[in-house]
């Protein structure tokens, strides 16, 4: 196949911060038929650039950015953008991905993606315009929060629509949580990639340009897009996202006792009602709805709460917000929660792991595991939103022996102060779990079990056997037949194949820029849908079938990286709580998920992916079906593959 | 035809740039936001966004103000259209629109406005039609608009708006 491959620019742009080398590279057309581009590229330049065992803050390590192959153009919600590298927090593979208009306005400057790798002698920022690169110095930025950095960029730049991307105070200080924030309120948040750019003397990247992204069939793709605008945009599930936000979820999961509420050891609060996005808009406290490039959903809310008629303003809050930094923490004062995301975006923090490290704070205090000495004068209560509010910025700035100690993590900090503390260390594989119910929702069990990054619901959102909407009742059939019982959000039947179909629209949706919500969530938008903007925007023809194999592909390689980082079956794992402590109220009272029903699901998830079941390992023969013959033969070498085959 | 134009309420307005992206596709062939007609201004420390194009105002100074003819009212569609070929550059209608709605396309070096897509604008449909939903872009007769006087007050409030957050960037 010949011609011009259009929808990508088809440059990476290099940047070795050590010798301050920077230079385009052009992106090889096979790649992006193979991986789609956008995460799967990412994952593949991840695989090539790092050897196995090797420190994530080694310098050589890369940290990658990557647009989405739609990215910049309308294609709907296709304003993701994927950074990915070794995670600081789990020593493994991470994607951490965010919405807004970094992606498309990096293609609009020249490029697709960013390869950064070495460490700069002094504060750096990259500045790209117009399909130039050059590093600027970024001593007068350092130690300034998100929004400064942005104003002062713009400022110094002259330019008022420059889009940055950076890190505040925690990524500075290696906060092994700390996010890249692409926009004052769209977060690349897990894994602890803000402490790579930190580490690596990044304060930012800036980018401008008046370029353009072409597509190979201008007509027939405003058609597509068209079409999937309005398949998505006419789901129920879709305009409840736009009027209610993410946090809409929080009353109905609250109702089912599986609103997760001090740091799991409840499932339900009573104030809920005053938390979520119904009483964000009731309360009067939601300002705006934000929409990332060319969404049919705008999901993101942007928030005000008043203290001593002092007002201060937020992007979101999210569901997972009112989970980690709210009913989590016992706080019920909405204005709290508003703060709380204003300031964990402005330090540059994930707010899921920094919410869940104070859970863990408080509840060693109150078992007495964390002695009085070692709370630098903090209370550590519940419900103590003055307190939360200062110990963001504790933990964002490395402050005193707390802010130190919860700066890492809920699995470093357990093992710091030892007891038993660990064992509601609400985390696996050093990843703080997002706030998900997951003794009852055993879908979500396996995902999180299975997720390369660790538990949360950012690789797979498997919410379909809970929705009655017509997209989801279709696919939920198609998927696992008209056996009614698969339905129920309890049982484990089926969960591998449901799973899996969420895994790998993920990853093609990743790849392509475009948002979960479109193919999971409002499940209106399928693989079809995909295959005909692909196609139509790149020139390169491919069908629905081809759009799923690239999405396995891409997690067949990811897994195939951990494997080489040390991970299998024995680290697919979920929280001890989880396994072990029971749901306290409800209709499901009682209900943990317990590792036999863990193991069971695993099985059938690992044989449904041709994967060895005992170890959980891909095979020579998984690998071979997903033309990935090279990593079978690189595993191999390494003794890392198992079997008659192998 | 009943003359329409576009009544754009920007406390509606999401800033995804729907409308900015398949603009520049349908009259470009190409997305190049730079050569859309309508541009979203954004504070997004404020959550605040503002989008500008031609509302189709009765005075239409840009007509007077360009030197070489090329901007000449539609009669049918009631509203200015810029002759490419004719437009040099000189950005003297930019200068001339009090409600800021003609651009400078830099690759082709001359000025850009909104055409109403013959009618049928593509960025309200995806604005507020069946294609999404923040519903900033609605497309209203003439007749209605004037008699809706919110909608007056609405386009006082969104250059005021828009001229503060100039000002806001100026003074931070």
């Amino acid at each position: 196949m010949t011609g011009q491959t259009h929808a990508i620019v088809g440059a990476l742009l290099w940047v070795d911060l050590s010798s301050g080398r920077v230079e385009s590279r052009p992106i090889e057309r096979d790649l992006l038929v193979r991986y789609l581009g956008g995460r799967g590229l990412a994952a593949r330049l991840l695989w090539d650039l790092v050897s196995s065992g090797s420190d994530p803050f080694d310098k050589q390590n890369p940290l990658i950015l990557l647009s989405g192959t739609l990215s910049g153009t309308p294609a709907p919600a296709s304003g993701r953008t994927t950074i990915t590298c070794l995670s600081p927090a789990t020593g493994l593979y991470l994607k951490a991905n965010a919405g807004g208009h970094f992606g498309a306005g990096l293609k609009f400057a020249g490029f697709d993606g960013i390869v950064i790798t070495g460490r700069a002698k002094t504060p750096a920022t990259l500045w790209i315009h117009d399909g130039r690169a050059e590093l600027r110095d970024a001593s007068r930025l350092w130690g300034k929060t998100v929004s400064e950095t942005r104003t002062q960029l713009r400022e110094e730049l002259e330019n008022p629509e420059l889009q940055v991307a950076c890190i505040g105070p925690a990524g500075e200080h290696r906060v092994l949580y700390a996010s890249i924030m692409l926009s004052p309120h769209n977060a690349a948040a897990r894994g602890g990639l803000g402490a790579l750019m930190g580490d690596k003397r990044l304060k930012a990247i800036a980018v401008a340009g008046d370029g353009e992204v072409t597509v190979a069939h201008p007509e027939a793709f405003l058609a597509s897009a068209l079409a999937a605008r309005r398949v998505v945009a006419e789901d129920p599930i879709s305009r409840s996202l736009f009027i209610f936000g993410t946090s809409g979820g929080v009353g109905p999961s609250n109702e089912k006792h599986r609103w997760p509420t001090r740091n799991f050891q409840r499932s339900r609060h009573e104030a809920a009602a005053e938390m979520g996005g119904e009483h964000l808009k009731r309360g009067g406290y939601l300002r705006g709805r934000i929409g990332c490039s060319s969404c049919t959903t705008s999901c993101h809310r942007y928030s005000v709460a008043e203290f001593d008629e002092t007002c201060f303003t937020a992007g979101g809050p999210e569901f997972e917000t009112f989970g980690s930094l709210g009913a989590g923490l016992d706080i019920s004062d909405i204005r709290y929660v508003i703060r709380g995301s204003g300031l964990c975006n402005d330090l540059g923090l994930d707010v899921i792991s920094a919410g869940y490290t104070i859970q863990w704070a408080v509840e060693s205090r109150e078992r007495g595991v964390l002695t009085p000495e070692a709370c630098d004068g903090f209370a550590l209560d519940w419900g103590n939103g003055e307190e939360m509010l200062a110990l963001l910025e504790l933990i964002a700035h490395r402050e005193g022996r707390l802010g130190n100690l919860l700066a890492d993590g809920t699995q470093r900090a357990a093992a710091a102060i030892g007891g038993e503390s660990w064992k509601w260390a609400v985390q696996a594989n050093g990843l703080e779990q997002s706030s998900v119910e997951t003794r009852i929702l055993k879908a979500y069990a396996l995902a999180f079990a299975v997720n390369p990054r660790g538990p949360d619901h950012l690789t797979a959102e498997p919410m379909l056997p809970d929705f009655t909407t017509p997209a989801a009742t279709e696919l939920m059939e198609t998927l696992c037949g008209p056996d009614v019982g698969c339905h129920r959000a309890e049982t484990i039947e089926k969960r591998d194949v449901i799973v899996r179909y969420h895994e790998d629209i993920y990853a093609a949706l990743d790849a392509l820029g475009l948002c979960a919500f479109t193919a999971t969530c409002a499940y209106t938008l399928r693989a079809r849908h995909l295959a005909e903007l692909f196609s139509q925007a790149t020139g390169i023809e491919t069908n629905e079938e081809e759009i799923m194999t690239a999405g396995a592909r891409i997690v067949e390689l990811e897994r195939a990286f951990n494997l080489r980082e040390g991970r299998d079956r024995q680290r697919d794992m979920i929280p001890w709580r989880i396994l072990n402590d029971p749901v306290a109220s409800g209709p499901n009272q009682g209900m943990t998920t317990s590792q036999e029903e863990l193991d069971r699901m695993l099985d059938s998830y690992y044989a449904g992916r041709d994967w060895d079941v005992a170890t959980g390992r891909p095979t020579r023969r998984s690998l071979t079906a997903l033309g990935l013959v090279d990593i079978a033969d690189a595993l191999h070498a390494q003794g890392l593959l198992v079997g008659s085959e192998a | 035809m009943t003359r329409q134009l576009i009544l754009i309420d920007y406390t509606r307005c999401t800033g995804c740039r729907a409308c900015v992206l398949n603009c520049a596709l349908a009259h470009v062939g190409t997305v190049r936001p730079a050569a859309s007609a309508i541009r979203i201004v954004s504070s997004e420390d404020e959550g605040r966004h503002i989008p500008l194009l031609c509302i189709a105002c009765d005075e239409r100074p840009c007509i007077g103000a360009c030197p070489e003819g090329a901007i000449g009212l539609d009669e049918r569609l009631g509203i200015p259209l810029i002759d490419g070929e004719a437009c040099v550059g000189c950005r003297a209608c930019l200068s001339a629109c009090p409600y800021h709605g003609i651009f400078f396309d830099p690759k082709e070096g001359r000025a850009v406005k909104c055409d109403l897509c013959d009618g049928d604008p593509l960025c309200v449909k995806v604005c507020a039609g069946e294609y999404g939903m923040p519903g900033a872009l609605t497309l209203q007769t003439v007749e209605d608009a004037e008699r809706d006087e919110d909608a007056q007050t609405s386009v006082e409030q969104r250059m005021k708006a828009y001229q503060d957050m100039l000002k806001g960037g100026e003074t931070e």
